[in-house]
């Protein structure tokens, strides 16, 4: 187990440096000038070329971009992500500010995606290719065609604007109020969690449609077994193994789909913070964001191959 | 293993796709308010003052569906109760001297410091914070006498020695704003409310910056005892006092019940949230989540034309128009026929939705600065010839790359432009363009050849004409600089005669339409809309009573407009 942690802790460092450093290089790579954002913020203020260069000198932009790297590295080595460019805010906080809408958003999606798949997706393998099962699957491709900025918006208007349930943007954070919060994050959880959704459940669907048919399940019903009892304790668990790694590696997908829920709903979270950076040619609060979330990522999907261990015992004993 | 779906289970399915069917009917049809003509288009700026009182009252016609009395009783403000303004970004930092204020956090300034001098329609500037502000005979020494009793959020006084402080911070090779005070060579105290600025050049436009970041005057107090921290919470002397900003999410502010003035300040407290995207916001107030909106989405405005509800103003704000590079397209004939080929009412109608009126000037008609220059007519065969004309003579065909912004109005103006010039006979193609960032510095590098651009239209043109078309400017990517441009523009910011200046900015214009740089297309507007349950929009006053405008940026005074229902 050791080893295994050793490893894990090996290849996190060694992907964190590789994230990093390509980031670093697309960054540089952009067009336009990061002095410029930082020096004029609406550019009515642009008086003449020493501001900016002035600009340069101080955060050192006129230098390669490896020697910047290495900068950069040497301070988040020693966890000093450094200052944004245009707030003069710590990175660090900055994140550390936003980590929190960003975490309750996916978590909330995620729940919510799993949840639907693992309801509509047994009903729909107990009798494949009826009504039911039919439309599960119009549904699921429709939420996975619709994507989320279209979602998020009809979802604003049919529920937020037409028949006023929840706030059309905004965020109540959990310590003011457990449902406001969940209130104030459920059509943004909806919007992003459609698509996962959809796939969840078309892929457990099949799982499950191939467990159905095993000896073991027929010998159940022989028994006398009532219907969903088999359902759940007998053919959910091992059709439930693809779904937990696809879980884990929707996070990437997930975060992607947060950057456009949260800006649509105004959430002051990561996503937002990253495309506004990005826009405003703020490196080092982008290398920051980047680096926390390849390190959520990876730590992640570690998690998730502990949970795949836990919850089949072929895997925890070295077989299949 | 199976059984065959029964009848009663086809029965099931069959109720609840009709009932499904019914659900989407009924959000399909949406609002029916049948011409409820509550919100009419306003001018706030530009002098009308008469023509609020009308937006207020409703004509409620016998068709409209709603059973509401609008129309609360005029004038009155009521004190009380929270208004939330949603704007469309949010702001870096509030230390004016690291210059992070963009347009909506003008909005906060004006709350939170309030400022020296105040904006007039008719494009002076008159004391606000400050008593008076003088000047000698050439603009060279400029005298500030505070009003007596003013303090600080932290109860310091606002004094001489607190508006040196201010300044000389402004001023320090630290400030992102320091450009700006190149050339101011001394700032004395002469007594407990008078600070004299003495000038290296002369410079007749001090009164204007008193009413933007110059004149939003901090505490020196807090700015010792929070040092960096000062750019996240600031603590002026105006109407309303910070109380919290959680970034990207909201800001809040209370009533400063010390405030010098008694008539402003309504409200107990005032939230600000940034929600960029411009159908969320507009979706936040008609939920109801928020009471008052800014937004330069022609769409989003004309869709709020009589929408019962919501009161919305149109304020006038400049022009579209298109700017070339005139290195890039020296060919005068081509610049000529681009003007010959657009069509304005066209332009205006599709891609404005009808907001806005095709224009020669960024000024209205009404404006003191407004010029009758000439440009040629909407004339597209004459385009065409004068194309053809090109082409023969030159043996190829004649090209041109548009530039567009990056918003999605932006987009879709360059795009009928380029079918526009297409249809007399112009090669037209789209340059790829990244975010504004890349826009802007393409722009400064003259790294275009015409982008569809247009001015601001100030109050004053001073702001706006030296920064883009004096030949030093950084922000002239134009390749138009010429001494007698220099020389009016000069005129325009050194002398304190009005009249004078008017001949320097007309010629100005002259030569922006002679030499075909600056053209013109629609007037632009931003629209503020507001929930019905606030008053007093527009009304804003100076102490005289004459109107006011808070400086350039300020679509809302938020210190002027009250909750109809006191907050209940």
């Amino acid at each position: 187990m050791r080893g295994l942690i050793l490893r894990r802790l090996a290849r996190l460092v060694i992907t964190l440096f590789v994230v990093t450093f390509l980031t670093a290089l697309m960054l540089d790579l952009l067009p336009g000038d990061p002095a410029l954002a930082i020096a004029g913020a609406d550019f009515t203020n642009l008086d003449n070329e020493a501001q900016l260069d002035e600009v340069r000198a101080r955060l050192g932009l006129n230098e390669p971009v490896p020697v910047r790297y290495a900068g950069w590295l040497a301070n988040a080595a020693t966890g000093d992500l450094g200052e944004s460019f245009r707030t003069r805010q710590p990175v660090a906080d900055a994140i550390s500010e936003r980590m929190p809408v960003t975490l309750q958003l996916l978590v909330m999606a995620q729940v919510l995606a799993m949840g639907f798949a693992l309801v509509v997706a047994p009903i729909a393998a107990l009798r494949p290719g009826r009504w039911f099962d039919r439309t599960a699957t119009g549904v699921s491709f429709g939420m996975l065609s619709t994507p989320a900025f279209i979602g998020g918006l009809i979802l604003i208007y049919l529920f937020a604007v037409r028949f006023g349930l929840f706030p059309a943007q905004g965020y109540v954070p959990l310590g003011d109020g457990f449902f406001s919060s969940i209130r104030s994050l459920f059509l943004p959880a909806v919007a992003l969690a459609a698509p996962e959704a959809a796939v969840l459940t078309r892929i457990l669907r099949t799982e499950m449609i191939t467990t159905l048919g095993q000896d073991y399940i027929l010998i159940a019903r022989a028994k006398g077994l009532p219907t969903w009892y088999i359902l759940t304790r007998h053919a959910l668990r091992p059709s439930s193994l693809p779904l937990v790694t696809l879980a884990g590696l929707s996070i990437g997908g997930l975060i992607g789909g947060a950057v456009i829920v949260e800006t649509l709903f105004a959430l002051p979270g990561i996503g937002r913070l990253a495309v506004d950076s990005i826009g405003s040619r703020d490196f080092v609060m982008v290398q920051g964001i980047v680096a926390v979330i390849a390190v959520a990522y990876v730590v992640v999907n570690f998690m998730v191959d502990l949970a795949y261990a836990a919850l089949d015992p072929r895997i925890r004993h070295g077989a299949a | 293993m199976g059984r065959t779906v029964g009848a009663s289970s086809r029965y099931t399915f069959r109720l609840l796709s009709v009932l499904l069917a019914l659900l989407l009917l009924a959000a399909a049809c949406g609002d029916s308010d049948g011409g409820d003509s509550e919100a009419e288009a306003d001018e706030a700026a530009s002098g009308t003052t008469e023509s609020v009182e009308a937006a207020e009252t409703t004509a409620a016609p016998d068709e409209s569906a709603e059973t509401t009395e609008a129309a609360p009783a005029e004038g009155e403000p009521v004190p009380g109760g929270t208004i939330t303004i949603a704007v469309d970004l949010e702001t870096a930092g509030w230390d004016p001297p690291n210059g992070l204020i963009g347009f909506p956090g003008r909005m906060v300034n004006h709350l939170v410091y309030g400022q020296l001098t105040m904006a007039q329609p008719d494009g002076t500037f008159v004391p606000y914070l400050a008593e008076s502000v003088e000047s000698n005979d050439d603009a060279t020494v400029w005298t500030i006498t505070l009003r007596d009793g003013m303090t600080f959020h932290d109860g310091t006084p606002f004094d001489a020695e607190a508006l040196k402080f201010h300044f000389d911070r402004m001023a320090a090779p630290e400030s992102s704003l320091a450009a700006s005070f190149v050339n101011w060579a001394s700032v004395e105290v002469l007594d407990a409310l008078t600070v004299q600025i003495t000038l290296t050049e002369p410079n007749a436009r001090v009164p204007e910056g008193l009413a933007d970041s110059a004149g939003n005057v901090v505490s020196p107090a807090a700015v010792e005892e929070l040092g960096a921290e000062f750019n996240n919470m600031p603590v002026g002397a105006g109407p309303y006092r910070f109380v919290e900003w959680v970034r990207d999410d909201h800001l809040t502010l209370e009533k400063n019940e010390d405030f010098i003035f008694d008539d402003r300040g309504w409200a107990d407290t005032i939230i600000f949230r940034p929600l960029p995207d411009d159908a969320a916001r507009a979706a936040a107030l008609r939920a109801g989540d928020v009471d008052a909106i800014v937004t330069t989405n022609t769409a989003d405005i004309a869709s709020f034309r009589d929408e019962a509800g919501f009161e919305l103003h149109e304020v006038p704000f400049g022009a579209s128009g298109m700017l070339f590079n005139i290195e890039a397209v020296p060919d005068t004939r081509v610049r000529q026929a681009v003007a010959m080929a657009v069509d304005k009412e066209a332009i205006a109608d599709l891609v404005f939705s009808g907001v806005g009126e095709p224009t020669d000037s960024p000024w209205p008609m009404d404006s003191p600065w407004y010029a009758d220059v000439a440009y040629p007519e909407f004339d597209p065969e004459g385009a065409a010839a004068l194309i053809e004309e090109i082409q023969q003579e030159t043996g190829a065909p004649v090209s041109l790359e548009i530039m567009p912004g990056v918003t999605e109005t932006a987009q879709n103006l360059a795009v009928a432009l380029q079918a526009q010039l297409q249809d007399v006979g112009m090669e037209v193609t789209l340059a790829e363009v990244a975010d504004n960032n890349d826009y802007v510095v393409r722009y400064l590098e003259g790294n275009y050849e015409m982008t569809p651009s247009g001015l601001f239209g100030m109050v004053d043109p001073a702001f706006e004409y030296t920064r883009r078309f004096d030949s030093e400017a950084l922000l002239n990517g134009t390749g138009y600089k010429t001494p007698e441009m220099d020389a009016a523009l000069d005129i325009g910011i050194s002398s304190l005669d009005q009249a004078e200046r008017k001949v320097a900015y007309d010629e100005a214009q002259r030569l922006l339409a002679e030499n075909l740089v600056q053209l013109y297309l629609a007037t632009g507007v931003y629209g503020v809309v507001l929930s019905e349950d606030i008053d007093g929009y527009g009304k804003a006053t100076n102490l005289d009573g004459s109107p006011s405008l808070g400086n350039y940026f300020t679509p809302i005074l938020a210190d002027t407009i009250w909750r109809a229902d006191g907050g209940s």
